[in-house]
C-alpha cells in the first residue's frame, strides 16, 4: 500500500487587495500517493497553478495546512522550503523557464550543485540524465539554439536530476505541438514507472489528463469532482 | 580665464550660450509640438525615483569635472592676479637701469627721472611718475632678538606721491611724517619682526647696523608693500644717504590713468611708449639699416618658420620683424623690437648662422647703447602670468579628468541602453501604432534632456564647491605665507561649465537615443533577446549612389530643405554644421559602400595616415596609420575564418581577439619603437594622452570580452574549488558573460579610471630615488645660505666660523651669460646661469652625471676633478636637454643639439661659447664634458632654464672680475641639526642677509608637497569611479527587473533567498573585478613604457607596484560596487519565487 505524500486540508489562499480580493483557493483538501500521477485540471483562474505553487512551498496559504512527506510547510522558514525543493523536488514549466546564459548540462547539473554535490559529480549525473531524455549530444548548446521540445526535455532533465520524491508540472506542454506532447509524456511515464516519483500536473490537455493516474478538477479555487 | 583649452573664454562662453539656446529650443518647440512623446519620454523619471536619481548622479559627473577644472582655474588666475594688482597699488609699469650690471641692485642717477619726466608730459596715459630705491637689507628688532634677513626696503621720492597713505586702523597717515630717523612698515613687516609704531628698527648695511623708529604701521598693499612680503619704507633722501646713494635711484614707477583694473588697458601702450623714447633712436636706425641689407630679412623670416611650431609668440615678433625690415618701415614698432634682449640675441644668432660675422659684431657692439633705460611691464605681465598659470592649471586639471569626462558619457550610453531595453515592448507597440522612429529618437531626447539638465545644475553647483575645497587644498600644499588663496568663480566659467556638461550629455544622449530608436518592431513587441537587428545592406547601386550625394553633402542638405523630401529641420541643422557632417557622412557613406570589405578601406586610409607620417616626421599619423592598419588586418582575419569557420562565436573570438590585442600592442609601443624607422618624430599634444588611454581600454576590452568563453572555463574552475558557492558562482559570471555588450561597457568605465590611478600610484614610486638617495638632489651638503650680493661678507667665511663644527664649507656665485654651441645646430647666443663654485664643491659634491665624456674621466668624481684641472671644461644641467613639456611655456634658454633624453650615459663632449650678458666681448670657447643628472638640485625638473657649471677661477674669467660670492654650502661635522644650524647661521651673518636652510628637510618638504599633488590629483581622477559604481548599480537594478523569472526558477530548484542576493553581489564585484584587472593590466604596461623613459635619465629607478595601494583600492571599489548593488539584490532575494514566476 502506497504512502500519502501529500496532502491538504482546508486550504485558503487570496491575492490583493481588500477591495479587489481573489480568493484563490477556498478550502481545497487533497491527498496524493506516492508513485501516482495526479493530473490538476480546471478552466483558467480556477487556481490550478495557486495550488500547485502553494503545495511546492513556491508561495504562501492563508489558512489550512499542507503535509509534504508527513511534514508541514506551515512549520518551516523560508530557508528550510528552498533546501527542501532542492533535495525532494522538481520543476516543470510551460514556458520552460531554462536559464538562457547556462548550456543545457549546465541548467541540469545546478540543483545538483545547489544540493552540494560536487562539480565533477553534478556533471556526470546532468549527462547521464540528459542522455535518458535523448539530448546527450545537445549537451553544450544554449536554450536558444534548442527547440521547443528539446527546451521541455532538458526542463524535465533538470526537474528530474536530483531523484526527486515529487515533481510539480505546470502546463509542461502548453507550448508544444501533438508528436512533442506525446513525447514527453512517454517520457514522464517511463521515469514515473522506473522511479517510482509522484507527478503533480496542472494541464488544460485533455491528452495529458487522459494519461495521468488520476484527475483532480477545479472550479473557482474548490475541488469540483 | 582668457583662453580655455586654447579658444579665447568669451568666444567659447558664446558659443556654447548659442548651443545651449539651440538645444532648449529645440527641445521646448519639439515638446509644445508633439506633447504626448514629451509626456511618454519624462514620465518615467518621477516614477522610478530611484533609478532617476542614480542617472542623474551618474550624468553629473562631466559637469562636475568641467566645472572643477575651470573654478581652481579661476581661483589661481585671480589669487594670483590679486598679489599682482595689490603688491603694485597704483604702479602699472616700472622703469630700470639699462640692464649692463651683472649682479646686484642697478642704480642710475637721478636725473634719468628728470629725463623720463620731460618725455612722457605729453602721454596723457601717464598720470604719476614715482622714483624710488628698491633693494632688500637685513634688518632686526633687538628687543625682541628677532631678524628678517631679507627685508624688502624701498625709498621714495614722496613728493611724487598724491593719495596719503592708510595705517592697519584704516587712519589716514600723511607722507609728509617721515623724517630722516623714522620708517614706515607694513603690516606683514610689524608681523614678522614684532613690531609697533614707536618701536625701533635695525636696517643693516654694509656699515652695520642703524636704527630707525617705526613711524607708523601701514596697511599692506600698495608702493609701501603689499602681497604678504614684508617692507620698510624710507623717505628717498634717507635711504639714499644711509646706503651711500646721494642722488641714486634703483626705479621708477609708472602710473597710468584709471583706477585698478582701469590703468591696465592702458598698459601695453605705455610700455611701448616708454620703450621707444629710451631707446636710442640714432642707433636703432643704424641697426635697422644693417639689418634691411642683403637679404637678412629673408633669412629672419626662415627662423621663424624654423621655430613656428615650438614657439608662436616668437615667431610672430620675427615674422613682425622682418616684414617691416623688408617695407623698410622703420617705426617704434621696430624700436621696440629691437630694445628686447631676447629678440635682439636670436637676431644676433640669425646673422651669424647665415654668414654675416661682420654685421653680427656690428650689431653687438651697437646693442651697447641701444637701451637707455629698461621698462617692465610689470603689473600687466603679473596679470598675463596669473592668465598662463590658471590655463596650465585648468589644462591639467581638464586632461586629468577627461577619463572621468569619458566615463561619464560611457555611462550615460549605458543608461539609454538599458532603458531602451526595458521599454523595447513599450515602443515596439508604440512603432508598431505609427510612431516614426524619429518619434523615438524625440522621445529619448526629452527623458535624456530632463536627466541631463537636473544633472548639469547639480554638477556645476558641486563642481563650484568641488573647486574651492580642492584649491584649499592645495593653498595648504604650496604652504606659502605670502600667496592667499582667494576663491573666486567667474560668470563666464560658470556658463561655460554648465552648457558644456549639458551639451555633452545631451550629444551623447542624442546619440543613443539614435540607437535605441533602431529597433525591429516585431522582435520589441515579442520582448526577444536581440532588440537590435542589422538590416540587410542595400544594393552597390543605392550604396554607391549614397556616397555621391554625401560627396555633395550640402547641395543634398539643400535639395531637401527645397523639396520636404526628408525632415527640414533635421536637413537645416545637418546643413548649419555641415563642416562636420560632410566629412563624418562622406566616411560614412564610404563604409558603407565597401560593407563586409570595410577592411579593405581601413587599410588604404591607414597605409595614406602612415606614409604622410613618416614623410612628415609626425608620430600621430604614424600612430592612427599603425592603429588602423593592424585593425585592418585582423578584419580581414576574420573575414577569412569566417568563410571557413561555422561557429559565429569561434569567429568572434578569433576575430576580436586579433582586432584588440594587435591595437593594444601597437599602442603600447614606445615613441622611440617608432624613431627606429622613421627618425626622430613630432610628438603630439597632451590630448594624446587621454585618447591613447581610451583606445587602449577599448581595445584591452574587446579582448576581454572576446574570449568570455575562455574567461568562463577559467573562472569555474578557479570557482568550483568553492563547494558552497558553486551554483551562485555559475550564475554569476554567466550573466555578464553573456550580456558581452553593457558588461563590456561597465568594465571600460573601471578600466579607464583605475588605470590612470594606476599609473599615478606607480610613478609616485618611481620618485622614490631622492628619499633613497637624498645626496643625488642636495649633493650630501647640510645647509645652503644665500646672502646678498650687495653685502658680501669681508674677507673668507671660514674665519666667522668654528671650522672644527663643519667638514666642508664653500661659496658660489652665479651671473647670468649667454650661451651658444660652437657647432652643431643652436649656434644662436641664449641666456643662461653660470654658477661657479669654489674648489671644495669639485672635491665633494655627490651630484651625478646623466652623461659625461669618458675622455675626462670614468667616475663622477673624476669629472668634477676635470674642472679643476683644466679651465676650459664646464658641466651643463639636466635641462640643457630639450625635453616636451606639454604643460609649460616654450624653453627659450639654452638647450644643446647634441644629447637627446634616452641617449647613453658615454656621450662626446662638445663646444660651446660663452660670454657674460649684454656684452659686446667675444665669447670664449668652453667643453661641455658631462651633464648632471635632473635630480641634482638646482637643475629641476621640467621648465628649468639651462645652468653650466665651474670652477670659481673660470666665473672670474668669464665675468673678467672678481665675483661676490652669494651662495654657501655647508656639511656640518658633527650630530648637530642641520635645520637649528642654520638659523644660527643666519644670525651670525645677518649683516649679510643670509638665508639658510637645511636641504635635507627642504627636499622633504617638496616631496611631501609633490606626494600631496599626485594625491590631489589621484582623488580628481578617482571621481570617475562614482561613475562606474553608479553604472553598477544601474545594471544590477535593470538585472533584477529582466530576470525576474529566472529568480523564479533558482528559488523553485532550491536557491535559498541569501543566495540570491550573493548571486548578484558577486556579479557586481566581478564586473568591477574584471574593470580593475583591466585598468591594472594597462596602467602598469603604460607605466613601465614611462619608467623605462625616465629610467635612461634616472639612474637607480625603480619599478615598483605599490600592492598595498592597489589592494586598497581594489577593496574600496569593490565595496563601492557592492554597497552600490545591495539594495536591488536585496530586492531580488526578497521577491517571492511564485510572484517572481508570473512576471512577465
Amino acid at each position: 500500500m502506497s504512502e500519502i505524500v501529500i496532502s491538504t486540508t482546508n486550504l485558503h489562499k487570496s491575492y490583493g487587495l481588500k477591495d479587489q480580493e481573489v480568493h484563490a483557493l477556498r478550502g481545497v483538501d487533497i491527498s496524493i500517493k506516492e508513485g501516482e500521477i495526479v493530473g490538476v485540471m480546471g478552466p483558467s483562474g480556477c487556481g490550478k497553478t495557486t495550488l500547485l505553487n502553494c503545495l511546492s512551498g513556491l508561495d504562501s496559504f492563508d489558512d489550512g495546512n499542507i503535509l509534504i512527506q508527513g511534514k508541514s510547510l506551515k512549520d518551516q522558514n523560508d530557508d528550510q522550503l528552498s533546501e527542501f525543493r532542492a533535495k525532494k523536488m522538481g520543476f516543470v514549466f510551460q514556458t520552460y523557464n531554462l536559464l538562457p546564459v547556462l548550456t543545457a548540462v549546465e541548467n541540469v547539473e545546478l540543483p545538483l550543485l545547489v544540493s552540494g554535490f560536487s562539480g565533477k559529480e553534478a556533471r556526470i549525473k546532468a549527462i547521464k540524465k540528459l542522455a535518458e531524455v535523448d539530448l546527450e549530444n545537445q549537451q553544450h548548446q544554449l536554450p536558444g539554439q534548442l527547440s521547443g521540445g528539446q527546451r521541455q526535455r532538458v526542463t524535465l532533465a533538470r526537474a528530474l536530476v536530483n531523484e526527486p520524491a515529487i515533481v510539480w508540472a505546470d502546463e509542461p506542454t502548453g507550448n508544444l505541438d501533438s508528436e512533442n506532447e506525446q513525447v514527453i509524456m512517454d517520457l514522464l511515464i517511463q521515469l514515473n514507472k522506473d522511479n517510482n516519483q509522484t507527478f503533480v500536473i496542472v494541464t488544460h490537455s485533455e491528452y495529458v489528463g487522459g494519461r495521468a493516474h488520476r484527475i483532480i478538477n477545479m472550479k473557482d479555487g474548490e475541488i469540483s469532482k | 580665464m582668457d583662453k580655455i583649452f586654447g579658444i579665447p573664454a568669451n568666444n567659447l562662453a558664446i558659443v556654447m550660450a548659442v548651443l545651449l539656446i539651440l538645444v532648449l529650443v529645440i527641445v521646448t518647440f519639439g515638446s509644445i509640438r508633439r506633447f504626448i512623446l514629451f509626456k511618454m519620454g519624462t514620465r518615467n523619471i518621477p516614477r522610478r525615483k530611484g533609478q532617476s536619481l542614480l542617472i542623474v548622479i551618474g550624468l553629473m559627473l562631466s559637469s562636475i569635472i568641467i566645472a572643477t577644472s575651470l573654478g581652481i582655474g579661476d581661483t589661481v588666475r585671480y589669487s594670483i592676479r590679486f598679489v599682482a594688482v595689490d603688491s603694485l597699488g597704483v604702479v602699472d609699469e616700472v622703469i630700470k637701469g639699462p640692464g649692463k650690471q651683472l649682479f646686484g641692485d642697478e642704480y642710475f642717477d637721478y636725473s634719468e627721472f628728470t629725463y623720463v619726466q620731460d618725455i612722457s608730459k605729453d602721454n596723457v596715459n601717464i598720470d604719476q611718475l614715482i622714483p624710488y630705491i628698491q633693494t632688500t637689507l637685513p634688518s632686526s628688532n633687538e628687543q625682541k632678538d628677532i631678524a628678517e634677513s631679507n627685508m624688502s626696503v624701498r625709498g621714495i621720492d614722496f613728493s611724487y606721491i598724491d593719495q596719503p597713505f592708510e595705517n592697519t586702523d584704516g587712519k589716514e597717515i600723511s607722507k609728509d611724517l617721515l623724517g630722516p630717523n623714522t620708517v614706515f612698515i607694513n603690516y606683514d613687516a610689524g608681523k614678522v619682526l614684532e613690531l609697533s609704531k614707536g618701536d625701533t628698527i635695525q636696517i643693516y648695511t654694509n656699515q652695520g647696523p642703524n636704527n630707525f623708529v617705526v613711524e607708523e604701521v601701514l596697511k599692506s598693499g600698495g608702493i609701501t608693500g603689499g602681497s604678504s612680503y614684508p617692507y620698510v619704507t624710507f623717505e628717498l633722501s634717507t635711504l639714499q644717504k644711509l646706503l651711500g646713494k646721494e642722488n641714486q635711484i634703483t626705479n621708477i614707477a609708472v602710473s597710468n590713468i584709471g583706477n585698478g583694473d582701469e590703468s591696465l588697458e592702458y598698459s601695453d601702450d605705455v610700455t611701448n611708449f616708454l620703450r621707444s623714447q629710451l631707446t636710442n633712436n640714432d642707433v636703432a636706425s643704424e641697426i635697422f639699416d644693417l639689418l634691411k641689407s642683403n637679404d637678412i630679412p629673408k633669412f629672419i623670416n626662415q627662423e621663424a618658420e624654423e621655430i613656428k611650431e615650438t614657439d608662436k609668440e616668437t615667431y610672430e615678433k620675427l615674422t613682425d620683424l622682418s616684414k617691416k625690415l623688408t617695407d623698410n618701415s622703420y617705426d617704434d614698432e621696430f624700436l621696440i623690437s629691437i630694445s628686447d634682449y631676447p629678440t635682439r640675441l636670436l637676431l644676433l644668432g640669425i646673422l651669424e648662422k647665415t654668414g654675416f660675422q661682420k654685421e653680427a659684431a656690428k650689431v653687438l657692439v651697437l646693442s651697447q647703447d641701444l637701451t637707455r633705460l629698461r621698462v617692465d611691464n610689470t603689473k600687466s605681465d603679473g596679470v598675463k602670468l596669473a592668465e598662463a598659470i590658471s590655463t596650465g592649471v585648468t589644462t591639467i586639471f581638464s586632461i586629468f579628468g577627461s577619463f572621468s569626462i569619458m566615463v561619464g558619457m560611457l555611462l550615460i550610453f549605458l543608461v539609454f541602453v538599458l532603458l531602451a531595453a526595458a521599454r523595447s515592448t513599450e515602443l515596439g507597440m508604440a512603432r508598431a501604432v505609427g510612431l516614426k522612429r524619429r518619434d523615438l529618437i524625440q522621445l529619448f531626447t526629452y527623458e535624456g534632456t530632463v536627466y541631463s539638465f537636473l544633472a548639469a545644475i547639480a554638477g556645476t553647483l558641486l563642481g563650484v564647491g568641488l573647486s574651492f575645497g580642492l584649491v584649499y587644498i592645495l593653498q595648504d600644499l604650496i604652504g606659502t605665507d605670502n600667496f592667499n588663496i582667494l576663491p573666486y568663480y567667474s560668470p563666464i566659467s560658470l556658463l561655460i561649465a554648465f552648457a558644456s556638461g549639458l551639451i555633452l550629455t545631451f550629444i551623447t544622449v542624442v546619440f543613443s537615443a539614435y540607437r535605441a530608436s533602431n529597433l525591429n518592431i516585431v522582435v520589441a513587441i515579442r520582448g526577444l533577446k536581440d532588440e537590435f537587428v542589422k538590416k540587410a545592406p542595400d544594393p552597390i547601386n543605392i550604396r554607391f549612389n549614397q556616397l555621391l550625394w554625401n560627396l555633395l553633402y550640402p547641395i543634398k542638405q539643400l535639395y531637401f530643405i527645397f523639396t520636404g523630401k526628408a525632415p527640414r529641420v533635421r536637413s537645416l541643422l545637418l546643413l548649419v554644421i555641415f563642416p562636420v557632417s560632410w566629412p563624418f557622412n562622406f566616411i560614412k557613406s564610404l563604409f558603407v559602400l565597401f560593407g563586409k570589405h570595410s577592411y579593405v578601406l581601413l587599410g588604404v586610409i591607414s597605409l595614406l595616415l602612415l606614409l604622410t607620417g613618416i614623410q612628415n616626421s609626425a608620430y600621430v599619423n604614424i600612430w592612427f596609420g599603425t592603429t588602423g592598419g593592424v585593425l585592418a588586418v585582423a578584419l580581414l582575419i576574420r573575414f577569412i575564418s569566417s568563410k571557413y569557420i561555422n561557429d559565429p562565436e569561434t569567429v568572434n573570438q578569433i576575430g576580436g581577439t586579433l582586432e584588440g590585442g594587435l591595437v593594444l600592442l601597437v599602442n603600447s609601443l614606445p615613441v622611440s619603437f617608432y624613431e627606429n624607422f622613421s627618425g626622430e618624430l613630432s610628438q603630439p599634444g597632451p590630448w594624446s594622452w587621454p585618447l591613447g588611454g581610451a583606445i587602449s581600454t577599448a581595445a584591452a576590452v574587446w579582448l576581454l570580452m572576446s574570449n568570455t568563453r575562455f574567461l568562463i572555463f577559467i573562472l569555474n574552475l578557479i570557482l568550483s574549488r568553492f563547494s558552497g558557492l558553486k551554483a551562485v558562482t555559475k550564475t554569476a559570471i554567466s550573466y555578464p558573460m553573456a550580456s558581452k555588450f553593457r558588461t563590456g561597457l561597465t568594465v571600460a568605465m573601471f578600466g579607464l579610471i583605475i588605470f590612470t590611478l594606476m599609473i599615478f600610484s606607480v610613478l609616485n614610486g618611481i620618485g622614490d630615488v631622492a628619499s633613497e638617495e637624498p645626496e643625488r638632489v642636495t649633493g650630501g651638503y647640510d645647509i645652503k645660505a644665500s646672502i646678498s650680493s650687495e653685502l658680501p661678507i669681508q674677507g673668507k667665511i671660514e674665519d666667522s666660523l668654528n671650522m672644527n663644527e663643519f667638514s666642508t664649507v664653500f661659496g658660489s656665485s652665479s651671473i647670468d651669460i649667454e650661451i651658444k654651441e660652437t657647432d652643431g645646430e643652436n649656434t644662436s647666443f641664449k641666456t643662461s646661469r653660470l654658477i661657479s663654485y669654489e674648489e671644495d664643491f669639485m672635491n665633494t659634491t655627490k651630484w651625478r652625471m646623466a652623461h659625461f665624456d669618458p675622455k675626462y674621466g670614468s667616475t663622477d668624481k673624476e669629472i668634477w676633478q676635470s674642472l679643476v684641472n683644466n679651465p676650459n671644461l664646464v658641466v651643463a644641467s639636466g635641462s640643457i636637454i630639450p625635453s616636451d613639456d606639454p604643460f609649460g611655456p616654450p624653453n627659450r634658454s639654452f638647450q644643446t643639439s647634441f644629447i637627446e633624453p634616452g641617449d647613453e650615459k658615454e656621450i662626446n663632449a662638445f663646444d660651446v661659447n660663452i660670454r657674460k650678458r649684454r656684452t659686446s666681448e667675444d665669447a670664449e670657447k668652453f667643453t661641455v664634458i658631462g651633464i648632471v643628472e635632473r635630480l641634482a638640485e638646482d637643475s629641476g625638473f621640467g621648465g628649468g632654464n639651462a645652468k653650466f657649471y665651474t670652477t670659481y677661477s673660470t666665473g672670474n674669467s668669464i665675468a673678467k672680475e672678481n665675483l661676490p660670492l652669494d651662495n654657501y654650502y655647508f656639511l656640518l661635522s658633527g650630530d648637530q641639526n642641520p635645520e637649528n644650524y642654520a638659523q644660527k647661521l643666519e644670525k651670525t651673518f645677518l649683516a649679510n642677509g643670509m638665508n639658510a636652510y637645511s636641504l635635507l628637510d627642504r627636499l622633504e618638504s617638496e616631496q611631501a608637497t609633490a606626494n600631496a599633488f599626485n594625491k590631489l590629483f589621484q582623488g580628481f581622477s578617482g571621481l570617475g569611479l562614482v561613475v562606474g559604481v553608479a553604472a553598477i548599480g544601474v545594471l544590477s537594478v535593470r538585472a533584477v527587473v529582466e530576470r525576474r523569472q529566472s529568480i523564479g526558477v533558482l528559488r523553485a530548484i532550491g536557491f535559498k533567498s541569501s543566495m540570491i542576493r550573493t548571486q548578484f553581489l558577486i556579479e557586481s564585484s566581478f564586473i568591477t573585478i574584471l574593470g580593475i584587472f583591466v585598468g591594472i593590466f594597462l596602467g602598469v604596461l603604460q607605466s613601465w613604457l614611462i619608467y623605462n623613459e625616465i629610467s635612461k635619465e634616472l639612474e637607480g629607478a625603480k619599478f615598483v607596484i605599490p600592492f598595498g595601494e592597489v589592494g586598497i583600492l581594489i577593496g574600496l571599489t569593490v565595496i563601492a560596487s557592492i554597497l552600490a548593488s545591495i539594495i536591488p539584490a536585496n530586492q531580488a532575494s526578497k521577491t517571492y519565487p511564485a510572484e517572481a514566476l508570473r512576471y512577465e
